[in-house]
């Protein structure tokens, strides 16, 4: 039932994206849009008029868009059989490549640029997510099943490994809209790479990318917390979302070398854990 | 029983490793092992994890393999203006076989049961890359394929001598034998194999560089950062498990 | 040089879109169904629909596109 999965799981995440915005307007004394505008976002985008710039390259601009939906779909079905977390690292980096195929299929200099930016970032996002081998040190798997089974015995591991629950925040927090650490979508080169999305094109790309916070959110809910039934999971991931919320809300955009420095920073934090980790003992 | 058979090296004996039927690889890390591929002795195989990466290698190959290049929108200074470039039909052509190339050893180094053919793969695709890249004729463009060149063969250095490593200390380069033994990989090895496959893979962040002056062939430069990405991925996955 | 704008290109007509997110449809849900009932196994029905659910989509949207031609503006009520 796969299929019912993904539907939900976009439902909630277009929600989330709504809720997000919402909680970030009201913070700043806004009223905000409606929870349910990203719905109509998706909907709008796909009675609009759509066409492929002259410019861009064809195959590449339309397959994108389907790899984005078709890559967190696969995450979610890890997530949902207890997979191996290693997939979801896998899906993650998979992510930044279509994120730079993204801005570098349609020829557009502010596509581009998000693309570049994209690369950059990930010279910190991929340490940063890395540090999730450290789960493996902790819990002897890296199967979800076997971190779920670990936490029920042994307590959760936003506890017990604090600093590495903090490097896969962060990353969660790199890829909500309106982040600080989105410095390929700011604002200053239009739209980054989703600039010449338009359309068709960027309904399926906001379906992606809903699909895709929900499937972080629960992830880091999953391995951090544990498991729990669907309707907690959902509260736990919607308060998740509304930590970020608050960040998003009362911190600018970041310089794209202000991000990585900082994102370097939390890495530094993970690195001296493991250290302190594997010289005091505390690792089996 | 295994450890009767072999105590002193920890290690499966050959014909349990390479015996018929071959035993599917479980581990902790990836799942159990979907399929597999002998030759000889080396023993390609997919787990759930590399299947995924190898079907994306293989999507982009075809992406790149199939698509025509962007034209580049360039503004000009001080006007209105904007003109589109064009790539020549003879680069565009030494783009898209090295670009196919590149998703080739792509995919070899992700299937790869041996970790002296995931070495060989990742030396590959340095090559590959910085032929991507220096198929551009830009000033800026070749000088960045220049350091990467530099690099890329610096870092065959490290990259070999770590596999050399876990052949001495192990006595196998297998991953099926390494993966289910016991046999402990020095850390230095595991190092050195980060090492080499960082500097085999560290072509986006030189591509980066060199797209800031607008290098063109989106589907090509592409598979630079499929193959890079793709091969950091496997890196960590063979590291956690040796 | 200034490239003009207009599109010259053959489209994809409505109707293909239509089919082709008909065909997608489909696809998914007979995968689903076959899995759920035990005929392909749970991995091979997840892989099919993870494959036709974006193309799903994409072919989706684009078939509800707005028409180029004048005088029609779905969903808006003129």
């Amino acid at each position: 039932m796969i299929l019912l999965y993904i539907i939900l799981a976009i439902i909630a995440g277009l929600l989330f994206h709504g809720i997000h915005r919402k909680v970030i307007a009201r913070i700043q004394t806004r009223p905000g849009p409606p929870i349910w505008q990203e719905f109509l976002h998706v909907m709008k985008f796909s009675f609009k008029q759509t066409w492929i710039p002259k410019t861009a390259s064809k195959v590449l601009f339309v397959a994108i868009v389907p790899a984005v939906i078709a890559i967190w779909a696969g995450a979610l079905y890890v997530l949902l059989t207890g997979g191996s977390l290693l997939i979801i690292f896998g899906v993650y980096l998979l992510h930044k490549i279509t994120e730079h195929g993204l801005g570098l299929s349609s020829g557009s200099p502010y596509g581009k640029f998000g693309a570049i930016r994209s690369v950059l970032s990930a010279a910190s996002e991929i340490p940063l997510i890395a540090s999730i081998a450290g789960i493996y040190f902790i819990t002897g798997s890296l199967m979800i099943n076997d971190i779920v089974a670990y936490q029920a015995a042994n307590g959760m591991l936003l506890i017990t490994a604090l600093p590495i629950a903090l490097a896969m925040y962060v990353i969660i927090l790199s890829k909500v809209p309106y982040s600080p650490f989105g410095i390929i979508e700011a604002k200053e080169i239009v739209s980054g790479n989703k600039t010449e999305h338009f359309g068709a094109f960027r309904a399926g790309l906001e379906i992606g990318f809903a699909l895709k916070t929900f499937v972080l959110l629960a992830v880091f809910v999953t391995v951090f917390i544990g498991a729990m039934p669907f309707w907690m999971l959902l509260a736990a991931t919607l308060i998740l979302l509304m930590t970020m919320s608050f960040i998003c809300a009362l911190t600018p955009m970041l310089s794209p070398y202000d991000a990585v420095t900082i994102q370097i920073g939390v890495i530094i934090i993970v690195i001296v854990y493991m250290a302190f980790m594997a010289v005091f003992g505390g690792m089996p | 029983m295994i450890n009767t058979v072999c105590d002193e090296m920890c290690l499966p004996p050959t014909d349990m490793l390479y015996g018929s039927p071959y035993e599917f690889l479980e581990t902790g890390i990836e799942g159990q092992a979907l399929f597999n591929l002998p030759f000889g002795d080396i023993v390609n195989f997919l787990t759930p994890y590399t299947a995924v990466l190898f079907i994306f290698a293989l999507t982009f190959t075809i992406i790149a393999a199939i698509s025509k290049p962007e034209r580049q929108v360039d503004t000009v200074f001080g006007g209105d203006a904007c003109y589109t470039k064009d790539i020549p039909q003879d680069t565009l052509r030494f783009q898209r076989f090295m670009a196919i190339a590149c998703g080739l050893a792509t995919m070899g180094g992700i299937m790869a049961g041996d970790v002296f053919n995931f070495t060989l793969f990742t030396a590959f695709i340095g090559i590959t890359n910085i032929g991507i890249v220096a198929a551009v004729k830009n000033k800026h463009i070749l000088d960045n394929a220049f350091e990467y060149g530099l690099l890329a063969m610096i870092g065959t250095l490290p990259l070999f001598v770590g596999a050399a490593l876990v052949l001495a200390t192990t006595g196998t380069l297998s991953m099926w034998g390494l993966f289910n033994s016991s046999a402990a990989v020095p850390l230095f090895a595991k190092l050195l194999l980060v090492i080499g496959v960082i500097a085999e893979g560290m072509a986006p962040v030189f591509v980066a560089k060199a797209e800031i002056t607008r290098a063109p062939g989106a589907p090509f430069i592409l598979m630079v950062h499929v193959s890079s990405l793709l091969i950091f991925l496997r890196m960590i996955e063979i590291v956690i498990s040796v | 040089m200034i490239r003009k704008t207009e599109n010259t290109e053959k489209k994809i007509s409505k109707g293909q879109a239509s089919a082709a997110a008909f065909t997608a449809a489909l696809i998914c849900i007979l995968a689903s169904v076959l899995a759920f009932t035990g005929h392909i196994d749970g991995w091979l029905g997840a892989a099919i629909v993870i494959v036709a659910f974006p193309i799903f989509v994409i072919s989706l949207a684009v078939a509800l596109r707005e028409s180029t031609k004048d005088g029609d503006y779905p969903f808006v009520g003129y």
